[in-house]
């Protein structure tokens, strides 16, 4: 009697366990900035609404490459690529760094791996010796950084294009 | 109590039979589902973080051989056009850059990271914004989906792609600050001179036709130039694959995905005018090139 108990316990517990482990891992969340929901598991049909990145649901179905869900009492379908089992990534900090730290001529780029290069002591003739001569202009990568766009800005050129 | 564990057993069971049918699944659709299911969730934000500072390198390096294109419009133009692109795309981690090139090489690079850079001699090819988009939507193909990435940390496990390159950037050594470079270096050949390998180029080819279409541009766009820069055939990579096989590819997508009878954006209007800016004259060219071009409205 000890001993089925001893044996039934663990096993209902490890039952338990990766059954609600396997079901948990079907939640899927929205990744781009803003995902439409579609009528049918086609970019052809009605765009029911739009959910933001971040959005997470247990889908009730899959079609193909669309996966379809519930939203507010509507069932719609919605690119599979455009999800994933895991939260979407936040923006990483070293793009939008504006300042870099400035390490004397060794580090003159903004890029981390740089300075991270240049903290270790990875002199200029170094650099060139392994990279050939190749010349890097992170001057014109800095004004690149800097031409930034708001999000209304390209709402706006969306609107203006006359796209969905 | 043997009645809950029955219940238990039949419950493990039906989860077991769900999880093998949604594999099943995965291995019929493999270009879509190594952008979502599989491949995403092996990275963290510090993958990214690291991602980004080796494409920043990389872009240096291509800045150092071409010059960025003087014309502060059209660069925000087509900042626009490809920014609008990738809000749909599945790396919101990311801050795309889309930058003009001078250069007669009809071509397009990407960075890891975001860095898409377009030449002065592939725009004049052009003849409206879905065309543009379609470039665009090709180059945050290769980013979104990590091809330098997981091609430089070669043929190994799709887990570790990143993993080698936080290793280089995370070692101590001199030869782990050298070997960074070199893998640097080796980005640049692979970008530059020798291309991405085929599958790599039809994976980018299949997402960007999605991509355009649910950003409102039409994906037969990136079919249309293809087909222009396939009858020139100078200016590209020696590894890219045959146009003929590419122009397939993309016809199947569009099909496949119920895209051919839409009717999506070109915007040929105010894609010549962003390109009478980068000419400073005579627009009467540039018309009739879009009219020689065959582009329709």
């Amino acid at each position: 009697m000890r001993i089925n108990r001893v044996f039934f316990l663990p096993s209902i517990l490890y039952l338990f366990l990766f059954a609600a482990t396997a079901f948990s891992e079907d939640t899927l969340y929205i990744q781009p900035f803003r995902a439409k929901i579609y009528s049918k598991p086609s970019i052809a049909s009605e765009i029911l609404c739009a959910v933001d990145s971040g959005y997470h649901f247990v889908p009730i179905g899959k079609e193909g490459n669309w996966v379809k869900l519930s939203y507010y009492g509507k069932k719609g379908f919605i690119p599979a690529s455009q999800t994933a089992k895991t939260p979407p990534l936040g923006k990483s900090s070293s793009q939008a760094a504006v300042t870099s730290p400035k390490l004397g001529i060794r580090a003159r780029t903004s890029s981390t791996s740089a300075v991270v290069a240049g903290m270790k002591g990875l002199t200029y003739e170094d650099r060139a010796r392994v990279s050939k001569g190749e010349r890097s202009d992170f001057d014109a990568l800095e004004k690149i950084d800097a031409l930034k766009l708001s999000p209304e800005e390209v709402s706006l050129f969306l609107l203006e294009g006359g796209k969905r | 109590m043997k009645l809950l564990i029955l219940f238990l057993a039949i419950w493990t069971l039906f989860a077991l039979q769900a999880r093998i049918t949604q594999a099943d699944e995965v291995n019929s659709c493999e270009w879509r589902a190594r952008s979502s299911d599989i491949d995403r969730d092996t990275y963290s934000e510090s993958d990214t973080e690291e991602e980004i500072n080796f494409g920043r390198e990389i872009a240096a390096r291509i800045l150092g051989q071409f010059k960025m294109a003087g014309n502060a419009k059209l660069q925000k133009y087509v900042n626009l056009v490809g920014t609008a692109v990738s809000r749909n795309c599945n790396r919101p981690d990311l801050v795309f850059h889309f930058v003009v090139i001078e250069s007669s090489e009809v071509n397009a690079y990407s960075t890891p990271g975001g860095y898409v850079f377009i030449t002065t001699a592939l725009l004049e090819k052009m003849g409206n914004e879905a065309e543009l988009a379609g470039v665009l939507a090709h180059e945050i193909g290769h980013v979104s989906e990590r091809h330098i990435v997981k091609e430089l940390s070669l043929r190994g496990t799709e887990k570790s792609a990143v993993s080698s390159i936080a290793a280089l950037l995370g070692g101590a050594s001199k030869s782990a600050e050298i070997a960074f470079l070199q893998a640097v270096d080796k980005a640049v050949e692979l970008i530059l001179r020798d291309g991405f390998k085929k599958e790599d180029e039809l994976q980018a080819d299949s997402s960007a036709v999605l991509l355009c279409a649910l950003s409102g541009y039409d994906p037969e766009g990136l079919v249309t130039l293809l087909d222009k820069i396939g009858k020139i055939k100078t200016g590209v990579g020696k590894t890219y694959p045959v146009y003929d096989v590419r122009l397939a590819t993309l016809q199947k997508v569009i099909s496949d995905e119920g895209i051919s009878h839409m009717k999506l954006a070109l915007n040929t209007e105010r894609f010549v005018k962003a390109m009478q800016v980068e000419k400073g004259s005579n627009p009467l060219s540039i018309i009739q090139k879009v009219i020689s071009g065959g582009v329709h409205e």
